[in-house]
């Protein structure tokens, strides 16, 4: 998988200037084609497109499901967070906020946590599991596609809007 | 850090590196030392060749043990016992 390559080191003047530019908006109105967009900055040069653009220029394909989308077409019937947190864990409490990845049996479901929280999400506390990634497991687990570039741009949106620059 | 990430982002853009500006790399990687440390497996005794994986319960199986890692068999997702 590419985000394992050693040559995919960070560069603090990508992350930052992506980071602090990118915008990502969810088409909310048109639940039959979405126009989701995406902007950010990089080496100063602004870019804006759809999300299938994007996911062009990405090489993934812009298919598969969504699991909190309003399109209910892309949304799986069949997931259920607790359903599945309850077979992998044997744990009848869900806390979406709390639920600790050592709670989860299969040790190559564990790793996948883990590699995902490391890689993918590239989060620091990595001790529990997120609700992307417990998705992105039962997609695993049932063969079922995820539109990748779609959790990306989300997910990195979401760590710009946070982003704080500590000063040196 | 999501910084490799958005390197892999930005060739696909045919942004280069930069490379007057030092990248920022991971401390560990996810071998299994860094497994150890996480208490997702430990070694087990005497030799210490082959890892226990860690639970809640007590020990399971010996690891490596594909048959009882396959994720494709339902009951895998849930060990419910120890291993004979």
């Amino acid at each position: 998988m590419w985000f394992f390559s050693p040559s995919m080191k960070g560069f603090e003047n990508f992350t930052y200037e992506f980071l602090s530019s990118i915008a990502f908006t969810k088409d909310r109105m048109n639940f039959d084609n979405p126009d989701h967009r995406v902007s950010f900055r990089l080496m100063n040069i602004d870019y804006e497109m759809s999300l299938e653009n994007f996911c062009f220029e990405m090489g993934f394909a812009n298919a598969g499901f969504i699991h909190d989308s309003w399109n209910h077409d892309l949304k799986p019937e069949a997931y259920n967070p607790a359903t599945f947190w309850t077979r992998i864990t044997g744990l009848t409490q869900y806390n979406s906020r709390s639920n600790k990845a050592s709670n989860i049996h299969n040790p190559v479901l564990r790793y996948l946590q883990r590699v995902m929280s490391c890689t993918i999400w590239g989060r620091k506390e990595v001790g529990t599991t997120r609700t992307d990634e417990l998705f992105m497991l039962w997609a695993i687990l049932s063969n079922n596609l995820v539109n990748t570039c779609y959790y990306l741009l989300d997910y990195l949106a979401s760590i710009g809007a946070n982003l704080t620059i500590e000063p040196r | 850090m999501v910084g490799g990430i958005i390197t892999f982002i930005a060739r696909k853009f045919g942004v280069g590196e930069d490379n007057r500006i030092n990248p920022i790399e991971g401390n560990d990687r996810l071998n299994i030392e860094t497994l150890i440390s996480m208490n997702f497996i430990k070694p087990h005794p005497p030799a210490n060749i082959t890892y226990e994986l860690k639970l809640n319960i007590p020990l399971l199986f010996i690891l490596p043990n594909p048959s009882r890692t396959d994720t494709g068999v339902e009951a895998n997702l849930l060990y419910v016992g120890v291993d004979p």
